[in-house]
């Protein structure tokens, strides 16, 4: 529905109505989209700020028959990307990163051992190369199904399907190091 | 199908992203063949505990989209900026800019002349000479006809010495200057008044000296 000509050229005219609602269907997606790359929920905020900017400004140039969410997830991904190289010298993933607790429940009650393996498994995923990784979290976090993620990566579908499949092998030898498998 | 290429499928397998048949041919294998299901437990347990991890979401603050919203409202009238006023202001400058490098133009011109000018007409007994006895008859005629009709006609003839004065000296600057462009003629223009009114006033009080 949101793919309609009429709601693309309001959207394209920055309208009030049609900025809401893209903010409102997507914004929280994007936002879970970029915190599973850069595991800070300012930054993902920050990630998520410039992503939309980065949508208006270039919005002319968007054409309809792509869809809309495709389209976004792709800035989405380029903008984490871009923000953990920008970052890499103050985000290491040796450096133990902070897992905050996602569901903003007091987590005094998880024990040592349930953080500890929180900890591996964001450390995993972060490890991945960058292409692993965010074919992982399209596919965990967004669900999307492999001709989506290869659209949006622009990649083959086989390729996406591929480096899902590293990626997982990857994942179990991060976590069998730690000794959690 | 052999455990190698068992365990090599088996990320596709637990993701289901494998062909029926492939899918029930590792599955016979796995129930069969111990190493391999201890291979496909460690993938499963692996997977499992990520997809926990995507199952518990951060923290939304739905606020940021009123935020946003506004920075994009901002881009909006950032845009009508762009659009519409921004070529105007630009323009706008550039007539500023052009405007003000031909008024300074004008005006190092302007003071060049004038160095020029002052050079030759400034207060001598040359140019008074020159003004007196190429204009000898009128300027007689002038004071004659002052002296004689009084104050009826000053007016009048104080505008005609003035003229007598000024066409002596652009003729005597044409002499003195050659070469001149058409924008030293019309700067000349603009000073000459200045020392037009000099002359004027020193032929004035000295007529009777110098006729003398």
């Amino acid at each position: 529905m949101h793919n309609s000509d009429e709601f693309i050229r309001d959207l394209k005219l920055k309208k009030d109505y049609a900025v809401k609602n893209v903010l409102n269907m997507y914004n929280k997606k994007l936002y879970f989209t970029a915190y599973r790359f850069v595991n800070n929920r300012e930054s993902a905020e920050d990630v998520v700020q410039e992503v939309w900017l980065k949508f208006f400004k270039n919005i002319k140039s968007f054409r309809s028959e792509s869809s809309l969410y495709t389209y976004l997830y792709r800035i989405t991904v380029n903008e984490s990307l871009r923000w953990l190289k920008k970052n890499k010298d103050t985000y290491s993933i040796n450096d133990n990163i902070k897992y905050e607790t996602a569901s903003g429940k007091d987590d005094v009650f998880e024990s040592l051992a349930e953080k500890e393996e929180k900890n591996a498994v964001v450390n995993a995923v972060t490890k991945l190369p960058e292409k692993q990784k965010s074919v992982v979290i399209l596919r965990m976090e967004n669900r999307l199904k492999y001709s989506e993620i290869a659209e949006i990566l622009n990649i083959s579908v086989n390729n996406a399907k591929a480096l899902y499949s590293y990626a997982v092998k990857n994942i179990k030898k991060y976590l069998e190091e730690d000794n959690l498998l | 199908m052999k455990c190698k290429q068992v365990q090599y499928f088996l990320p596709d397998y637990i993701d289901s992203g494998l062909d029926n048949e492939v899918m029930s041919e590792i599955s016979l294998h796995l129930d069969r063949c111990d190493e391999c299901k201890k291979e496909y437990q460690k993938y499963f347990n692996a997977m499992e505990k990520v997809k926990s991890y995507f199952e518990e979401k951060p923290l939304y603050n739905k606020s940021v989209e009123y935020k946003i919203f506004n920075n994009i409202a901002d881009l909006k009238r950032r845009t009508l900026f762009d659009v519409l006023l921004k070529p105007v202001a630009a323009l706008a400058l550039a007539v500023m800019i052009v405007f003000t490098a031909v008024k300074i133009d004008y005006y190092v011109k302007k003071e060049k002349v004038r160095g020029m000018v002052e050079n030759v007409l400034s207060l001598n007994s040359n140019v008074v000479d020159y003004i007196v006895v190429n204009n000898i008859e009128d300027i007689n005629n002038l004071f004659i006809k002052k002296y004689t009709e009084g104050l009826l006609n000053e007016a009048e003839i104080e505008d005609a010495l003035y003229n007598n004065i000024y066409s002596s000296l652009s003729l005597y600057l044409n002499i003195k200057l050659k070469n001149l462009s058409e924008t030293d003629i019309k700067i000349i223009e603009d000073i000459l008044p200045e020392y037009v009114n000099k002359y004027y006033d020193y032929v004035s009080e000295n007529y009777e000296q110098i006729i003398l």
